[in-house]
């Protein structure tokens, strides 16, 4: 009992971090594998559970969920316990999260490929699912709550709002949007109806990317940025303006996914000027990350895991760019529906979180166990390749997406429109082939983290950090 | 509870325009800093994490600003503060009955020439063929396919059978009201499986396939109850009620004994839908043109 006060609960950390690599490389080789399916067709080999539809929903929730939620964990656990200087609240409950969480991650691999959907998009897992990720919310939300309350540093860190943010947000999110009414143990009914329906998994679904896959990731940010620079953070006052300003205005940006439609005007409007005033909130993000590193840039030559770090924070300001210029009425006419939105999501999502998630993951592992990195020079090789990946992915899926766009727009002399629907896929041919080069490196190096990883964790052994004397 | 309740309206609107006060006050207060550059605030966590007190930079702060006034004048003018739409009086409704007349204007010469011919004339023409074949590429290919050779269950309209007729009125008719073609299911009215397998036999013979002659025989006393107000004694089907030809090689559901016994016992209902709405007259006619061009 002794000993647990004096150090820091790593072993859910390691758990986690392990697990964030391994869902990691589940998410994004089932992300591959749809990618050649829309080269390929084929290659669903005509088995209703490997088709696209429910491969689809698979990836996402894997990537979004598995990956990024075992980043978040991980990387809270270790953020909230090392800033607070305090042990976890309780090693049971956190213990819990992780196999709750595990739990959730394997009934969801088991069900999507049955068929067993909501379909609401990002919220597919039907309600015995759902109840079972409230109640590890929950938990998980006491753990960092009671952790938070009982730290021995007046201040709380910056990071730790994000992280709080993205938890009560993400069970409000949750909670509101998988209300159902149960039909059989498979299968429910939303209790919203029509466009409320629609408005409802809109809200929930912008602001996923907003909370889980934004707040969170600030956190990340605003740990291991200043730590792995060693330098301040740039700006305490611009974090609280902007920490503010991103929780204010982002819950109310779902409504562009529902441009010119079923809608209200009215609406409409509101989601698209709210899109819009988010630019500055999210740069607030990214400048505090850039200018914190801005007098350490000699440090970039050397180490990947800065790179890391930085790269992502661009991909960060460049994701957020082009959101609120989406989601304007006149450009989202031509952008809705084509691999745009295909493209803009990955550019978030492999170039942010999971650069940053990476990052954080060469961080943490090697301190976790007690032993430097096996290889810097490979962690080199990934990031290029992962830049090189993404690179491909943005790419092509904008050029596919504008093209999409125009040809579906495109009117003849006699007001027939120019191209079919199918002479539409045909164009997008070349750009699948590129996209599934750039999402194949992009997994390669993944791979690459994995091996290197494994020989680091090898090579060392599980570290009891001990938590420092108050000054 | 629904959206289209002004309460709702007035609800996010006063809870929005609170949040963004907030922001900008927040934002306003706090873009000068009280210490000097590069001054940390004296927090320390983590041993050694530490953070600036620097002021926000000033172009953000404008860029936050400008966003704002920017929002604000724009829920004005377009659908959002104002209780009965924006000053512009712009709707999505407006907009799209606006292309949409201004499209019937762009093209109402060449839509009117086809208007006053008939699907005989237009099928000769051209120009008029070059337009129907794109209609056809993008409103009937995806079930009659893009060579409108069918698929299974989506009959051919390049070969000779036709289950309502071929004359120009009859396949206007089938466009503009659609056609819904029900096979009862005949399995329990016969007596079983067995019997359906037996007027499948019968059915077989009509085009001449060897079948088993006492399975046939048994199945002829059923088709001539039940089958023939449909099909006709001689199987030659009726164009009148869909009834289909049975003594072509064209079978629509399948040829093979099995799937023929399967449409007997089980039925199918086919749904060709109506057109009227979503193209109109006038296109209609274009593609009647262009099916009675694929036929002749």
């Amino acid at each position: 009992m002794a000993a647990q006060q004096t150090t820091y609960n790593y072993k859910v950390v390691r758990q986690f971090a392990i697990m964030t690599v391994v869902w990691g490389i589940v998410g994004m080789l089932v992300g591959v594998v749809i990618a050649a399916q829309l080269v390929w067709p084929a290659l669903n080999f005509d088995v209703p559970w490997l088709t696209y539809g429910r491969l689809r929903p698979l990836h996402t929730n894997a990537v979004i969920f598995a990956f990024g939620g075992c980043a978040l964990f991980a990387t809270s656990y270790y953020v909230v316990q090392r800033t607070c200087h305090v042990r976890l609240f309780s090693d049971g409950l956190a213990a819990f999260t992780f196999w709750g969480w595990q739990a959730v991650i394997v009934l969801a691999a088991i069900t999507l490929p049955l068929g067993i959907t909501t379909t609401k998009e990002y919220a597919e897992l039907e309600w015995p699912i759902d109840i079972l990720i409230t109640i590890v919310w929950v938990v998980y939300a006491i753990v960092f709550f009671g952790t938070v309350m009982r730290r021995k540093i007046q201040h709380i860190y910056v990071a730790n709002w994000f992280f709080a943010a993205f938890i009560l947000a993400v069970a409000m999110l949750h909670v509101v949007n998988s209300a159902a009414l149960p039909a059989s143990l498979f299968k429910s009914y939303s209790v919203y109806a029509g466009v409320q329906d629609a408005m409802v998994q809109w809200w929930y679904g912008h602001n996923a990317v907003g909370f889980f896959l934004t707040a969170g990731f600030l956190g990340i940010m605003y740990y291991f940025v200043p730590k792995q620079a060693n330098r301040p953070i740039y700006s305490y006052r611009l974090s609280v303006v902007h920490f503010w300003a991103l929780t204010f205005t982002y819950i109310w940006a779902g409504p562009h996914h529902l441009h010119y439609t079923a809608l209200p005007d009215w609406a409409q409007s509101l989601g698209m000027v709210f899109s819009l005033i988010l630019l500055a909130p999210s740069w607030g993000g990214m400048i505090n990350g850039i200018m914190t590193l801005s007098g350490a840039w000699e440090k970039l030559r050397t180490d990947p895991i800065l790179k890391f770090l930085i790269v992502s924070i661009s991909f960060y300001g460049m994701a957020t760019f082009e959101g609120p210029m989406m989601s304007i009425k006149t450009v989202n006419s031509l952008s809705h529906y084509t691999d745009w939105t295909i493209g803009h999501v990955h550019a978030g999502a492999l170039g942010w979180v999971a650069l940053i998630s990476i990052g954080a993951m060469y961080y943490l592992i090697p301190r976790l166990y007690g032993q430097t990195l096996h290889s810097v020079k490979l962690a080199e090789t990934h990031f290029w390749i992962s830049c090189l990946g993404i690179l491909l992915y943005a790419t092509s899926m904008w050029v596919s997406g504008i093209t999409q766009g125009l040809m579906w727009r495109a009117v003849n002399q006699d007001g027939t429109l120019t191209y079919s629907f199918l002479e539409s896929v045909q164009a997008m041919a070349p750009f699948y082939v590129i996209r599934l080069i750039g999402g194949a490196l992009f997994l390669a190096g993944m791979l690459l983290m994995a091996f290197n990883l494994a020989k680091t964790i090898q090579a060392g052994s599980a570290v009891e950090a001990p938590i420092p004397k108050p000054a | 509870m629904d959206f289209t309740s002004q309460f709702w309206s007035y609800l996010i609107l006063l809870v929005t325009v609170l949040s963004l006060v907030y922001v900008i006050v927040l934002a306003f207060r706090n873009r000068k800093t009280t210490s000097g550059i590069n001054e940390t605030t004296g927090h320390v966590w983590d041993e050694d994490l530490t953070e600036y007190d620097n002021p926000l930079p000033a172009w953000w702060l404008y860029l936050l600003y400008l966003t704002v006034i920017f929002s604000a004048v724009y829920l004005v003018l377009y659908p959002g503060m104002l209780p009965n739409g924006g000053i512009l009086n712009w709707t999505q409704t407006g907009q799209y009955e606006a292309e949409v007349a201004a499209a019937n204007e762009a093209f109402a010469e060449t839509m009117t020439a086809y208007q006053q011919a008939t699907p005989e004339e237009l099928a000769k023409d051209v120009q008029a063929m070059k337009t129907a074949a794109r209609l056809f590429s993008q409103n009937c290919a995806l079930c009659h396919g893009v060579d409108a050779r069918g698929a299974p269950g989506i009959p051919n309209l390049r070969d000779e059978d036709w289950i309502y007729g071929n004359t120009p009125e009859i396949i206007l008719k089938t466009i503009l009201e659609g056609r819904t073609g029900i096979m009862p299911p005949w399995g329990e009215v016969l007596g079983g499986r067995e019997a359906s397998e037996d007027v499948a036999n019968y059915v077989l013979q009509f085009t001449g396939e060897v079948v088993n002659a006492e399975s046939a025989k048994r199945g002829e006393a059923k088709y001539k109850t039940v089958c023939i107000a449909c099909h006709g004694a001689d199987g030659k089907g009726n164009q009148l009620l869909g009834g289909m030809d049975l003594t072509d090689d064209v079978w629509v559901h399948g040829g093979s004994f099995e799937d023929i016994v399967n449409v007997i016992a089980n039925g199918v209902t086919n749904h060709m839908p109506a057109h009227k709405d979503i193209i109109g007259e006038t296109k209609s006619k274009l593609l009647t043109g262009y099916v009675l061009s694929l036929s002749n």
